[in-house]
């Protein structure tokens, strides 16, 4: 039974200017998005959208309009990730886009490093045992490769 | 039950009740490019921000980012310590024996107090909460009754905020918490 007695406080010196805000792009994608805003907003930060395509595994062997759909698929959700990358530059907050290719909490986190991100904000859909056991949730992923503080979204409970 | 609740209601009710001016009607599903425009969609003002803390000065890093963000967002910050209580323990000694329980309580709530008053200084909405139970439950059951906003807790595995964030832990916390989480990480 020890208590450590708290140390004096020194300054705080929090600085948070670029905030990297990983999605996959689904719908819950919008509240992750609105909640960085805002709170980029109020830390007067600037935000770097990342979406890491990851097509789905295909083990047979695959013919042209397999290649066709998964052009179409990234195209698409290019165009997705420019369109969220536009409204939050209306709602009045600095943004860039990334996209990239390979394995999401991979690269979401050796961004995070080349860019020098003061914070990565994403999202937790499945936080449950199967998703876990199936990889499915890269939240847990993210938070132990981060070099930085980790935010994990979910909608708050009403 | 067994929580106590240090500092004043009124504090925060006034400061919450600055906030209102400038609070945002809840979106509700679908957000339009013009709702986005307008600002109207993101009610996500951090309002209230807890901090749980084990009182090891490893853990200050996480109460300085939640008295950061406060200090920018006007948020009232709650510094939560969990007596990670072993029933088992409990049990073996008897039903008479919490000497050392009580002593270990005065002391958390005494450290807790000089830990308010240190980062009052910086930041004056600062309340502190003492409970006894299992960690996570008490950390999520404390968001959803201060209706809380963000979850701010540094890693370190000592005690339980480090057990907290390990593997399963980990996702059981984000599972349970009501709220947003923001883990800081110590090895910077």
């Amino acid at each position: 039974m020890t208590t450590v007695s708290p140390e004096p406080v020194k300054e705080l010196s929090i600085s948070i200017h670029k905030i990297l805000v990983a999605v996959d792009l689904t719908e819950n994608s919008e509240y992750t998005i609105g909640y960085a805003v805002q709170l980029a907003k109020s830390l007067h930060a600037s935000i770097v959208l990342v979406h890491v395509f990851e097509p789905h595994p295909m083990y047979e062997f695959p013919n042209e309009y397999a290649y066709d759909m998964i052009e179409n698929q990234r195209r698409e959700f290019e165009m997705h990730l420019v369109d969220h990358m536009d409204k939050v530059r209306a709602a009045g907050v600095a943004c860039e886009s990334a996209f990239l290719d390979g394995e999401p909490a991979e690269r979401i986190t050796a961004l995070a490093r080349q860019m020098d991100a003061d914070l990565i904000i994403t999202a937790s859909h499945h936080p449950t045992f199967l998703a876990r056991l199936f990889n499915l949730d890269k939240a847990p992923q993210i938070l132990h490769r981060a070099p930085c503080p980790v935010l994990v979204y979910h909608e708050k409970d009403a | 039950m067994f929580g106590f609740f240090y500092g004043s209601g009124a504090l925060q009710e006034s400061l919450i009740m600055q906030n209102e001016e400038q609070s945002i009607p809840l979106r509700k599903n679908g957000i339009t490019a013009e709702a986005i425009g307008q600002d109207r969609c993101y009610a996500a003002k951090v309002k209230h921000i807890l901090a749980p803390t084990d009182l090891t000065p490893e853990a200050h890093k996480g109460i300085d980012y939640a008295v950061g963000i406060a200090q920018r967002t006007g948020a009232v910050v709650t510094l939560l310590h969990v007596h990670d209580e072993d029933t088992t323990y409990r049990y073996v000694l008897g039903g008479d024996n919490f000497g050392d329980e009580d002593v270990y309580r005065e002391k958390a709530e005494m450290a807790l107090r000089q830990l308010c008053v240190d980062y009052r200084e910086k930041y004056s909405a600062i309340t502190t909460c003492y409970r006894v139970g299992v960690p996570w439950d008490e950390v999520a059951s404390a968001a959803r009754e201060f209706d809380s906003d963000l979850i701010v807790v540094s890693t370190h595995n000592h005690r339980w905020i480090g057990h907290l964030l390990n593997g399963s832990d980990a996702e059981r916390m984000f599972r349970r918490a009501p709220c947003p989480v923001l883990v800081v990480p110590l090895h910077e």
